[in-house]
């Protein structure tokens, strides 16, 4: 009887047992239907990082699915995609910035995604996701750099907003002799996002695709005359010695302190001034980027798309999921907490429309943004630094504009191959 | 038993007439394996654990810089071709490298020196009793404590162009204007603020070793010298530090190899820059291999700076194998 019972329960936790590995067999397939892997780049904002938690806590509910969202430190993205690509434990969605996508696309890592139905992407954002053809990533947020200003200073030397290069020579003239203490605007050796793209206003390229080609563009009569135009405001002395090594932040941090009168910068910067020095607050003032001498007023639209990975066994939901982040609602939520804006042109309206100040950016962003040369190659170039390295031995003297765009273009072409 | 035995036979002074030589063979297979084998025995699980964990590494590595692994497709597809010296023959002919192996010998030497005499000179303080000393010497580890990234940090506060207390306490000197200098536009003056970080933060523990190597110097050596009229200087040059030689030494290794892979301090003041002028070998291998994904070449990279380092000890074991009698 004894020896029978005891028999009995072996058999039921047996069953119980193997029910359970079916059951875990079952998760394998069918479960990881039911769960996502997101990875999102560290907002370094524990609001910022609960509103993306929210979004995801909502996403479970209406789909009554699982997310999982980690988060990644920004430096340590590159890396981290690599080394997942590399070893096959990919995310099913992950965020990344929108120089990186064209390389780990051309890589085969991400899947082809298709717009959302009637969604209409800003275009300098989007165009980085396109990789002969194919469309590899949803544009999330972005933001485009303008001119911020300070309308006090501007007032008190008596000049207008410059509306091209020259004029912006001109009225920094005017207030470095009119006004005392503020230098009109500082040039940065390692703020490539403000130095890279001088050349499209010139009306050249960093490089043009012809065919199946890519060409460098800096060796050029408008490669030349963007570089010029940054050495002029160098050679002008109104950015301090350790400008050289200046980037985005330090320009930011002179400009929060009053030293200079205007700078590049995007929405994120004008928030960090304004929370800074709440007393510049109604002495800002932002116009679009001038115009260099080739018309042109582009800017780099920087930002992150969202890509599925090829690998991820629940592409479908993947995309749900990234589609469910750019909806303009989720997206006008978080890019507004950022400081950058959404990635559709509903969006870019619904987050700044009629804002005098920040409505500068939207428009900056859709119409006059555009993206880095789409190409696997361009990491690399990032990663060499070769660019800014070239804007620094200007401000150094170490080399003539000539020899630094001939020393970009070897760059570009070496990353080329 | 047998334990005993040997080790009275041990114990007995040698060439001593009386001692049995019919013992000492009837062991000498037990010597052998005590003297030879258990040693062995003893390393082997060290030796596989070393070889796993650092020898593995090492020849993974020399392997990789001769080839042209690169980029994502070598490493899901395994695109990777074998291509001899190439990696090497583009170190030495990329100025940018070939520059940043010999700064890395040359600027890591000079912190080795600036490491000693400073760590010298502050266990020769410490090793005088004076009212303080023990605050003192809490006070000189305190910049040994300090996480590498944290100390250039300040670092890079203190020499700012524009907010930087040292332009300001510079510039009150009478005659001297420091406004606005900024430390990291040149590599020769960006050096000096990193050697300044790496000097402050490798002393403490050369200072506190040969403290404690100070101590050890026999008081009456010192009492005979002064006796026979030394100076402090030859005390110290001619007594104290050759009593010491064998600890230095180990100390020179050790800040050798600190000293000449440093890259948090380096990659927090100038990352290498302007335009790659103060870069030395590990930001290489780092901008190379983690940056680019250029395996191969950040590989032959890392070999040249291991092949240094391999350099500078055996040459410092030798020294030290020479001391010894």
């Amino acid at each position: 009887m004894n020896y029978r019972r005891r028999t009995g329960a072996g058999l039921v936790s047996g069953a119980a047992a193997l029910a359970l590995v079916l059951a875990g067999c079952g998760d394998g397939d069918g479960g990881d239907s039911d769960s996502l892997t997101v990875w999102i780049m560290e907002p370094g904002n524990p609001e910022v990082q609960a509103t993306i938690d929210g979004f995801g806590e909502t996403f479970e509910e209406e789909h009554g699915v699982s997310v999982t969202i980690e988060y990644v430190p920004w430096p340590d993205a590159h890396t981290q995609l690599t080394t997942a690509i590399a070893g096959g434990q990919v995310p099913d969605v992950a965020e990344l910035g929108n120089t990186m996508t064209p390389e780990f696309a051309e890589a085969g890592a991400f899947a082809e995604v298709e717009s959302p139905d009637g969604a209409e992407y800003v275009d300098g954002l989007a165009a980085s996701s396109v990789v002969d053809g194919v469309n590899y990533g949803y544009p999330w947020y972005a933001g485009a750099r303008a001119l911020i200003y300070r309308t006090d200073v501007f007032e008190e030397a008596g000049v207008d907003v410059p509306q091209s290069w020259d004029e912006v020579l001109e009225v920094g003239d005017t207030i470095a002799d009119e006004v005392d203490d503020i230098a009109p605007i500082h040039v940065a050796g390692a703020y490539q996002h403000m130095n890279q793209p001088l050349v499209w206003g010139a009306g050249g390229e960093i490089a043009a695709q012809q065919g199946d080609e890519w060409v460098p563009g800096y060796d050029s009569p408008e490669g030349h005359e963007a570089l010029e135009f940054f050495v002029e405001l160098w050679e002008r002395d109104w950015s301090p010695e350790g400008a050289v090594t200046w980037n985005s932040a330090d320009v930011r941090e002179a400009f929060a302190n009053e030293q200079s009168a205007m700078m590049v910068g995007g929405g994120w910067d004008l928030r960090v001034i304004l929370d800074d020095n709440p007393d510049l607050d109604g002495n800002v003032g932002v116009a679009l980027m001038p115009a260099g001498p080739g018309g042109s007023r582009d800017v780099f639209a920087g930002g992150s798309h969202l890509a599925v990975f090829e690998e991820s066994e629940n592409q479908d939901l993947a995309k749900e999921f990234a589609e469910f982040m750019i909806e303009t609602e989720q997206a006008t939520e978080f890019a507004d907490q950022i400081g950058f804006l959404p990635g559709t042109v509903e969006g870019v309206d619904a987050a700044v429309g009629g804002d005098p100040l920040f409505g500068v950016f939207g428009e900056q962003f859709v119409d006059h943004s555009r993206a880095y040369p789409v190409a696997g190659w361009w990491g690399s170039v990032e990663g060499t630094g070769a660019i800014p390295d070239e804007f620094q031995k200007l401000m150094l003297g170490d080399v003539t504009v000539p020899e630094a765009a001939a020393n970009i273009d070897a760059a570009l072409a070496g990353a080329i191959g | 038993m047998s334990t005993t035995l040997r080790k009275g036979g041990r114990r007995s002074p040698a060439g001593h007439p009386d001692a049995p030589p019919r013992a000492r063979r009837r062991w000498s297979a037990q010597k052998l394996f005590d003297d030879k084998l258990l040693p062995l025995l003893l390393v082997a699980p060290a030796v596989v654990v070393i070889a796993g964990l650092v020898g593995y590494p090492v020849i993974r590595t020399a392997v990789l810089s001769f080839t042209d692994a690169a980029g994502l497709s070598a490493l899901t597809g395994g695109e990777i071709n074998f291509v001899g010296l190439a990696q090497y023959r583009e170190i030495i002919g990329d100025p940018i490298l070939r520059r940043s192996a010999i700064v890395t010998v040359v600027f890591g030497l000079a912190c080795v020196a600036g490491t000693m005499l400073v760590g010298i000179a502050v266990a020769l303080l410490l090793n005088r009793k004076f009212h303080g000393r023990g605050v003192l010497a809490v006070l000189v580890l305190l910049p040994w404590a300090i996480p590498h990234v944290a100390a250039s940090y300040v670092y890079k506060w203190l020499f700012n162009d524009q907010y930087g207390i040292l332009n300001w306490a510079l510039t009150q000197l009478p005659g001297v204007d420091f406004t606005g200098f900024a430390w990291f536009n040149r590599w020769y003056t960006a050096f000096i603020v990193i050697g300044l970080v790496v000097i402050w933060q490798s002393f403490p523990f050369v200072s506190i070793a040969l403290l404690a190597g100070l101590q050890t110097v026999p008081s009456e050596v010192i009492d005979a010298a002064k006796v026979d009229g030394a100076s402090a200087w030859q005390q110290l040059l001619l007594i104290r530090l050759p009593m010491l030689k064998p600890l230095l030494l180990v100390l020179v290794v050790i800040s050798t190899i600190w000293n000449f892979k440093i890259f948090d301090q380096v990659w927090v003041l100038t990352e290498g820059g302007p335009a790659r002028q103060s870069e030395i070998l590990a930001i290489s291998v780092y901008r190379e291999a983690i940056l680019q994904l250029d395996f191969g070449l950040g590989s032959a990279l890392a070999m040249v700076l291991f092949t240094i380092l391999i350099l500078f000890t055996v040459v410092y074991v030798r020294m030290a194998r020479e001391e010894q009698p």
